[in-house]
């Protein structure tokens, strides 16, 4: 950085988020810095080594249409491929790759030189400037970065703390500082910053392991890519194991729970439900005699190995006693200890769905900081922010998602405005148009969104746009027992393999591409009432109950609604309908009474 | 302006009418009443029109109605809109609504005509004083009856099954947990079970819908009624006038009740006319009456047109006669249109409740072939669709499922 530089954008973080959020405000033109505290530890697999799996395999495609680089760098770094749910049918197919993690945050700290991103060595203290109209960061070693436009993808480093037993400090996650100073700032200027946990299982060195006793999980399917380029396909093959705790584990978490910072009260942020700690599942599941645990490598020949399924807080000695109990990890040496860590996120009340802190005229946030959890769900919302960031920056309206439309408009949409409970994760049935919401359209999706962001969808993207619709019109035309093509892929027992061999001329055509269109028109009319659902809860989400003062007088429901409704006080007609008790005549009631104070 | 999927309900007060209406909404609905009063297209389109029509199915009238149109953005609801006005016979108003079903509408969910109207911010001070008043007096749904019970436990069903459906999506194979194919079929079945007992008990719940066998004497009416009903009742012979006065037999069409009534012959004198003459006055609204004779003479007499809520011309003993006019040929002795006739007569004897729970058990048999397949997603999807159906069943409204199926509940008892 050179003295009196201005930056367009400015990308606190050099997470997933954070990534995404540089490249495509690069994408756009702009002058663009990422502020990350160690330059090697950028694009870090800070869990599990791993991107993908249901609905975030999606995620990533989504991601990949719009340009942004977790698809592709999953597909350079990957050591093995598996298709989750591949007998559950196209919708829900959960595309997962095991990666390298070193060489996946080499691979994504190239690409940002590539795209001509500085990134600066540093941390952030505070925000400067009026909250309304910030001018860049103030960071402890460079001083005053000064910008138009700031992205906040700090992750679990906002006031991050991080506990293990009865130790406990500062950090957003091991071995790095914490952006204490940060939340200080945030809360100075009164942002609502509320707390959430999470955890890490133990990495194991991979020789004290006896791998010949576990179970071999195989790679399932070979050459899928998440990205559109036809990139290298990761650098080797490795394997996976699986193995299970037992009654000796449990009787470990037991003897030491009092020493747990989560059960001894010491941790007051709430943790996610689907990713509970082994404490968690012990505690909640008293009954379970066993849990799975996926043993995972973090690379190739790598020398530690990931304890998928063992999330754990308690004192360095209990994680010993537990992962040694642990058949083929008798003799297992930790290499890293789990944590748990705690840290501040930013109300959903805050944002808008550009990702705009909404006090603010130029700041926006995405990722952990926002309540999310996951790399792919962080790398999405990185994407948006980064995108509206340099949209501001060039006086362009900012972009919003369609639910209807793409998991990354249903994320944001579920995040941003309401007040979370626990870390957001996505899953498919999140989504109410799950069989429009596929991996395998996921770029035909997101065509339109690339053109609104980027002016164009790219040459890429438009080729392949041509080419369904030349597989569409070549479905049309041929004929079936009197039928178009097209018409006969419509009935439930045609499966989609078949249809490959029907017309003369389709096997020209990429398989996977046709594959997609038939989906397309196999689905079609439960896709466009479900479009349709969705537009009118809309529209029920925009209607407003604040002038209601109480629903005692409205004489048009019914008495066990009006309790909930005097409880629970929706702020929309849509909460409303939503809540328990309440009955579609009671809704019918609220909009006579509604539409009488209206006409009055 | 939003535009929904076509929909359709009985928009009148339930029970015998002068007249009564059936209300459409949605984009492609006038084309619907176009097609459903067999109006050349365009006929009802463009403005706010009017036409009267009739509306058919196979060869025979159903009603002869009046349809007004809207076209969007100045109707109630904002949607282009058509309303038909029928004859208030109950049968007949089922029958009309059944068609447009069949012709791509579903059923409004409870309330759905007003919240398209609020949402379309179309609804008038008017609107609101008229549906205060019919909100206020309030519907109960199926309440605490037997059918009641039958559709929470149907509910209850549905919860699980699409709670262990997600369960599996997300997290078994992520997790490392055995997929739970084997249970998600056990309840699967399990949930078909459940919902074909509702659909028993809707059909058994409403009363058999009445089937007269009217016509000249001699013309085979009981020979047919005992034919359909697969044993002897009445007394039959070559004979005419064997039949002197009512005999009835319940029997089972496609799991509807139908009540299977015989009667004397037309034309006599003394004892004889007397007994048609009581037949005649034993047909009560809505019931459904199969007209028989020998050749297209005689036809039905006209008070018997006015009072029927539907009229099936019978030719019977095709096997004797050649000609071919005046209705249906049927044949007892060798079962020449029988099962025409039996498809006919089981439609007819399809009700609200009963067609609700019908089409549930359709779906539920859908998904669970969709299951088998493999395709969970499209599974869940359908699942959520009997959930709404069931909802619309189990919650009162204005309009819609609502009424109809607290009319058929009427004569039900508590914990039956």
């Amino acid at each position: 950085m050179s003295p009196g530089t201005v930056y367009d954008v400015l990308v606190l973080g050099g997470g997933h988020a954070g990534i995404e959020a540089a490249l495509s405000a690069a994408r756009l033109g702009c002058r663009v810095a990422l502020v990350a505290a160690d330059r090697k530890r950028i694009g870090e697999m800070s869990c599990n080594p791993a991107i993908g799996g249901v609905a975030k395999g999606i995620l990533v495609r989504e991601i990949d249409a719009l340009g942004g680089s977790m698809g592709r760098g999953a597909d350079a770094c990957g050591i093995q491929f598996r298709m989750l749910n591949r007998s559950k049918g196209p919708a829900v197919w959960g595309p997962r790759k095991q990666e390298d993690a070193d060489l996946y945050s080499r691979w994504q700290l190239k690409n940002l030189r590539l795209n001509g991103v500085e990134v600066l060595e540093d941390v952030a203290e505070r925000l400067l400037g009026e909250t309304s109209e910030v001018e860049g960061l103030r960071c402890r070693r460079l001083g005053s970065v000064r910008a138009r436009a700031v992205v906040i993808a700090a992750g679990t480093f906002l006031g991050g703390k991080l506990f293990r037993g009865s130790e406990q400090w500062t950090g957003g996650r091991i071995g790095d500082v914490s952006a204490e100073r940060m939340e200080q700032d945030m809360r100075r200027r009164m942002f609502h910053v509320k707390r959430f946990k999470t955890g890490t299982p133990p990495r194991i060195t991979r020789r004290s392991l006896n791998l010949s006793v576990l179970d071999l999980q195989e790679e399932d399917g070979e050459g899928y890519l998440f990205g559109h380029e036809n990139s290298p396909e990761g650098p080797g093959r490795e394997r996976c194991y699986l193995t299970r705790s037992n009654r000796r584990t449990a009787e470990v978490v037991k003897r030491f729970i009092d020493q747990s910072p989560l059960y001894g009260g010491r941790i007051s942020g709430v943790g996610p439900r689907y990713c509970p700690s082994f404490e968690d599942k012990v505690m909640k599941f008293p009954d379970r005699e066993s849990h799975a645990l996926h043993v995972e490598p973090m690379g190739i020949d790598s020398r530690w190995m990931y304890l998928n399924g063992l999330s754990t807080s308690l004192p360095r000695r209990a994680q010993e006693k537990m992962v040694r109990s642990v058949e083929g990890l008798r003799g297992a040496e930790i290499a890293v200890y789990g944590y748990a860590v705690e840290y501040g996120y930013f109300d959903g009340a805050e944002l808008n769905r550009t990702l705009r802190l909404l006090r603010t005229g130029n700041v926006f946030a995405a990722g952990q900081v926002c309540g999310t959890s996951g790399y792919e769900e962080a790398a999405a919302m990185g994407l948006l922010a980064g995108a509206n960031a340099a949209r501001i920056c060039r006086e362009e309206e900012p972009v919003r998602l369609s639910r209807a439309r793409s998991y990354m408009g249903v994320m944001i949409d579920d995040v941003v405005g309401k007040g979370l409970t626990e870390p957001y994760r996505l899953f498919s049935s999140r989504s109410e148009n799950r069989l429009h919401l596929r991996p395998d359209n996921a770029d035909r999706r997101m065509a339109p969104v690339a053109e609104r962001i980027f002016g164009s969808a790219g040459e890429w993207l438009e080729k392949r746009l041509e080419s369904a619709g030349a597989i569409s019109k070549a479905l049309r035309s041929a004929r079936v027992e009197g039928k178009s093509l097209m018409e006969h892929c419509r009935r439930p027992e045609v499966g989609t393999e078949e249809v490959l061999h029907l017309a003369p001329g389709i096997g020209k055509f990429d398989a996977e591409l046709v594959r997609s269109v038939v989906l397309d028109e196999k689905y079609r009319g439960y896709i466009e009432r479900s479009e349709r659902r969705i537009e009118q809860r809309k529209r029920m989400e925009n209607v407003a109950l604040s002038g209601i003062d109480s629903y005692r007088s409205i004489r048009e429901i019914c008495y066990e609604a009006r309790v909930v409704l005097e409880r629970e006080r929706p702020a929309t007609l849509g909460e409303a309908a939503g809540l328990p008790g309440v009955r579609p005549s009671d809704v019918e009631g609220i909009i006579v009474h509604l539409a009488r104070e209206r006409s009055t | 302006m939003l535009s929904g999927e076509i929909i359709a309900a009985w928009a009148t007060p339930p029970g015998v009418s002068a007249l009564a209406v059936v209300r459409l909404s949605g984009d492609g609905c006038v084309r619907l009443a176009e097609a459903l009063l067999g109006l050349e297209d365009g006929r009802l389109s463009g403005g706010m029109r009017r036409a009267r029509g009739e509306v058919r199915r196979q060869n025979h009238t159903v009603d002869e109605v009046v349809a007004f149109s809207w076209p969007e953005g100045r109707s109630y609801t904002g949607e282009e809109m058509v309303e038909i006005t029928c004859h208030g016979v109950p049968g007949r108003v089922r029958e009309v609504l059944k068609m447009t079903f069949d012709l791509g509408a579903r059923q409004a969910e409870p309330g759905e005509f007003t919240r398209r109207a609020f949402l379309n911010g179309r609804m008038g001070a008017l609107d609101v004083i008229a549906l205060s008043e019919m909100t206020r007096t309030g519907s109960t749904g199926v309440g605490e009856s037997k059918i009641g019970e039958l559709c929470r436990c149907l509910e209850e069903s549905l919860a699980r099954t699409m709670e262990l459906l997600e369960g599996n999506v997300e997290f078994c194979e992520a997790h490392g947990l055995r997929p739970e194919e084997d249970r998600l079929r056990d309840q699967c079945s399990e949930l078909l079970r459940r919902g074909r007992k509702l659909r028993e008990a809707a059909y058994g719940a409403e009363k058999p819908r009445r089937v007269h066998f009217l016509g000249p004497r001699n013309a085979g009416k009981s020979t047919l009624v005992n034919a359909l009903a697969g044993k002897e009742l009445a007394l039959t012979s070559p004979e005419p006038g064997t039949t002197r006065d009512g005999v009835s037999v319940v029997v089972e069409m496609d799991g509807r009740g139908l009540e299977l009534r015989d009667s004397a012959g037309v034309s006599g004198r003394g004892l004889e006319a007397e007994a048609f003459g009581r037949a005649l006055r034993s047909v009560e609204d809505g019931d459904l009456v199969v007209w028989m004779s020998e050749g297209p003479e005689p036809g039905p007499p006209p008070e018997l047109q006015q009072r029927a809520g539907r009229i099936v011309r019978v030719v019977s003993k095709a096997d004797l006669h050649r000609v071919s006019a005046g209705g249906m040929r049927v044949s007892s002795l060798t079962g020449e249109g029988m099962e025409e006739l039996r498809r006919t007569l089981s439609e007819a004897g399809e009700t609200p409740l009963g067609a609700c729970s019908d089409r549930m058990v359709g779906r539920l048999e859908t998904a669970m072939r969709i299951l088998q397949k493999g395709d969970y997603a499209l599974t869940a999807e359908i699942l959520a669709d009997v959930k709404r159906m069931l909802s619309g069943l189990m919650n009162g409204s204005v309009e819609g499922m609502g009424k109809a199926v607290e009319r058929a509940l009427d004569g039900l008892c508590v914990g039956k």
